[in-house]
């Protein structure tokens, strides 16, 4: 039978593990909530459109490709004209012909192909 | 870039097939036509060479027969993919490279002109009759990979590049360029994409926006003039043909895989670059309704046709001049 003395003692190492435990499981639940806030913040993902029909992990090359275009001279967005265009008179004929000469007939038509 | 000063003299020109399409080069000092028309012939036959999806000998037909391993790339053709990779980025993938085999599916696996012509105006996506087999395509821009360092270029097993909605832009983006080194002011149009370079002819680049290419000025639409920079137009109504007794067109929704069912017949856009205004003309087609708010917040001028052939035009795009407000309005 043990004294009475051993079972405080018991008693009190209980306490003592049931408080440790509450700590270890607030602490992995506070460290996990910020690990994960880290990673969020350190591998950002990317919008899903429409557009991109695969759901397959997408490889990053291709989007790092066309920032490495931007930044090596392209615009970063498509880019606007420094001056818009301006209404002119309809003219008679469009351009064509080889080596044909201009004047105010010389337009040259825009439209699909 | 700022617009050059005017030159006030009459400009020359000359037209020929090229890609596929009508090249036109105009040059403000006629004496340079024929000096420029060497630089932009040779310019398209090294992009033809490098992009071309009906040459057999194209780099882009040895890359799209190497899907899914690595092939060493010329370095035009690496900007040419760059070129279309940074339009799928900037359009949300609406413009994607990767429409090959949707394309090829839908019956555009040769020159558009060798393809039947459409026997009547039902629109894409109207079957004549149940298609025995749906095939969904997946397109997906992302897996492409692309090495600048070591001119390294995969596309995964399966997938077939087009670089149609961006290279024939490119390319007269590039041939403008090249032709305007004497510092004469140039025009270069291949199929209707417009880009200019140098200083511009008093008044401007007279542009006539239509719906095809190969009309003439007096074809339903509107005559603008520009100083710099490019303008496109897209359309529906011209690359067409017939698929099983449907109408097919030639700009491919990448969501869908399919023919674009679009609200717009025709899209006309201004930008800095002929290759920046083809973009926008095409993801418009996608976007839809949604298309004016788009450009306008892009700060691009446009013009867009819709199938009832409502004009709507964006930010500084000018005002149809005979317009009434039955057939125009402003987004």
């Amino acid at each position: 039978m043990p004294g009475s003395q051993d079972v405080n003692s018991r008693d009190a190492a209980l306490r003592k593990l049931t408080r440790i435990n509450r700590w270890l499981i607030a602490g992995s639940v506070t460290a996990t909530g910020a690990l994960s806030a880290l990673a969020a913040g350190t591998f950002s993902g990317h919008a899903v459109t429409a557009a991109s029909t695969t759901t397959e992990a997408a490889s990053s090359t291709a989007a790092e490709a066309a920032k490495s275009t931007a930044s090596s001279g392209s615009a970063a967005n498509l880019e606007a004209a420094s001056s818009a265009p301006s209404s002119a008179e309809a003219t008679e004929s469009s351009t064509g012909g080889e080596s044909s000469t201009g004047g105010e007939s010389s337009t040259v038509v825009s439209g699909g192909s | 870039m700022a617009a050059s000063p005017p030159i006030a003299v009459e400009p020359a020109f000359a037209s020929w097939e090229a890609l596929g399409s009508t090249a036109v080069l105009g040059v403000t000092v006629p004496g340079a036509l024929s000096q420029a028309r060497c630089e932009v012939e040779s310019d398209l036959a090294a992009v033809d060479r490098a992009c071309s999806r009906f040459r057999s000998d194209s780099e882009l037909s040895r890359l799209n027969a190497r899907a899914g391993r690595p092939m060493q790339a010329s370095p035009l053709l690496i900007e040419a993919l760059e070129v279309a990779l940074r339009a799928a980025e900037l359009t949300g993938g609406d413009v994607d490279p990767t429409v090959g085999r949707a394309l090829e599916l839908a019956g555009y696996d040769r020159d558009w002109r060798l393809l039947a012509a459409p026997a009547d105006e039902s629109e894409p996506d109207a079957p004549a009759r149940p298609p025995a087999l749906r095939i969904r395509v997946r397109s997906g821009w992302r897996e492409v990979s692309l090495d600048r360092s070591t001119r390294r270029i995969r596309i995964p097993a399966g997938v077939r590049l087009d670089l149609g909605a961006t290279a024939k832009a490119w390319a007269a983006d590039r041939a403008a360029d090249a032709a305007a080194t004497s510092g004469c002011g140039v025009l270069v149009s291949l199929g209707g994409d417009i880009a200019t370079s140098g200083p511009p002819p008093a008044g401007g680049w007279r542009i006539h926006v239509t719906d095809d290419h190969r009309s003439d000025a007096s074809a339903p639409g509107q005559t603008v003039s520009i100083l710099s920079g490019g303008l496109a137009t897209s359309s529906t109504a011209v690359r067409r043909w017939s698929q099983d007794g449907r109408i097919m067109h030639h700009i491919i929704d990448p969501a869908t895989g399919r023919p674009a069912r679009s609200m717009w017949r025709t899209v006309s856009v201004a930008a800095a670059t002929c290759t920046d205004a083809n973009i926008a003309t095409t993801a418009a087609f996608m976007r839809g309704e949604g298309a004016p708010a788009w450009l306008e917040q892009l700060g691009l001028p446009a013009r867009l046709v819709d199938h009832d052939e409502l004009v709507t035009t964006v930010g500084d795009w000018p005002a149809e001049p005979f317009a009434g407000h039955d057939q125009a309005r402003a987004a």
